[in-house]
């Protein structure tokens, strides 16, 4: 009997921590080390966010991480823009109430060339994702 | 009676058994949930939006459109003005000087939402286009046009 308060508080604890980390959780490339950018903001929504990854030697992964390369060093973004487009038809065709516009979310590793950002950039514009985000690491120490 | 009270006694006897697993599992669930959400590192966004065709044609007076050149070395020129040389430096004031300038002659202006134009060498590296991305962000602008490509399609 004494227990139930205890049982609630758990609970509790237990609900926030799952809710806050499916919240946070976009799933990333570990290969890739993201620059750093003292005024880059904490992220607000995760909704309708397209990840693209550019690792340092130029190959470009999608939302599935390691197992799902785009495109090699060498390739071109055909693969990649048919990526962001279906993903883009997903967030129009959701239902309304979890409806959100498309972000392109580009986690460019720091020494990749800017040449390739651009092709991705690009590769979205084609499918109307106009709304950019770069992944970035607010903290100037992070790689010190 | 006297049946009915003797089931309820064994109910309550069985209800504290049930608990005590309960509560480790629960307790095993919060614990890992506590390590992997504080384990993730926080990533932050740099915002930016490319201009439509449809956003171009609606600011009534166009100012002069700010132009900053990022050469493959590093080199961040402001307007064909050299400002920056070292690409080891991660802050940029000088170039956050002249870009609170260019937003404060805007607001002067009917054009909301001032553009500039960021022309950026192919072999320049990620962690430099994203200190002139900052110091953009640091002033407040998000309306970007990257060189290659002037406006997205529709919009």
């Amino acid at each position: 009997m004494d227990m139930s308060p205890m049982i609630d508080m758990v609970f509790l604890l237990l609900i926030f921590f799952m809710v806050a980390s499916t919240i946070i959780i976009v799933p990333i490339d570990p290969e890739v080390k993201p620059p750093i950018a003292t005024a880059a903001k904490p992220q607000e929504d995760a909704r309708g966010r397209i990840l693209v990854n550019i690792r340092g030697d130029g190959t470009i992964t999608g939302g599935g991480g390691e197992d799902q390369i785009l495109a090699t060093p060498d390739q071109g973004m055909e693969e990649v823009e048919a990526y962001i487009g279906l993903l883009k038809d997903e967030n129009d065709n959701a239902p309304p109430s979890v409806r959100a516009q498309s972000v392109l979310h580009v986690r460019a590793d720091l020494g990749v060339d800017v040449k390739r950002i651009r092709e991705v950039v690009e590769a979205g514009a084609n499918s109307q994702v106009i709304k950019v985000v770069f992944a970035a690491f607010s903290d100037p120490n992070k790689y010190k | 009676m006297a049946r009915k009270r003797k089931f309820s006694g064994v109910e309550q006897e069985e209800g504290q058994l049930d608990m005590s697993s309960m509560i480790d599992v629960s307790f095993l669930l919060l614990i890992y949930f506590v390590a992997t959400s504080t384990l993730q590192p926080k990533e932050a966004d740099i915002q930016m939006t490319l201009p439509t065709t449809d956003q171009a044609s609606s600011s009534k007076v166009p100012i002069d459109q700010a132009k900053i050149e990022l050469t493959g070395t590093g080199i961040v020129k402001f307007n064909d003005e050299v400002l920056e040389t070292d690409p080891n430096k991660r802050e940029l004031p000088s170039l956050v000087g002249r870009l609170e300038n260019y937003v404060a002659m805007a607001k002067g202006t009917e054009d909301k939402n001032p553009v500039v134009i960021l022309s950026a060498d192919d072999s320049a590296k990620s962690q430099r286009f994203l200190d002139v991305m900052n110091a953009l962000a640091t002033v407040g602008l998000t309306n970007v046009t990257l060189s290659g490509f002037a406006a997205a399609p529709g919009g």
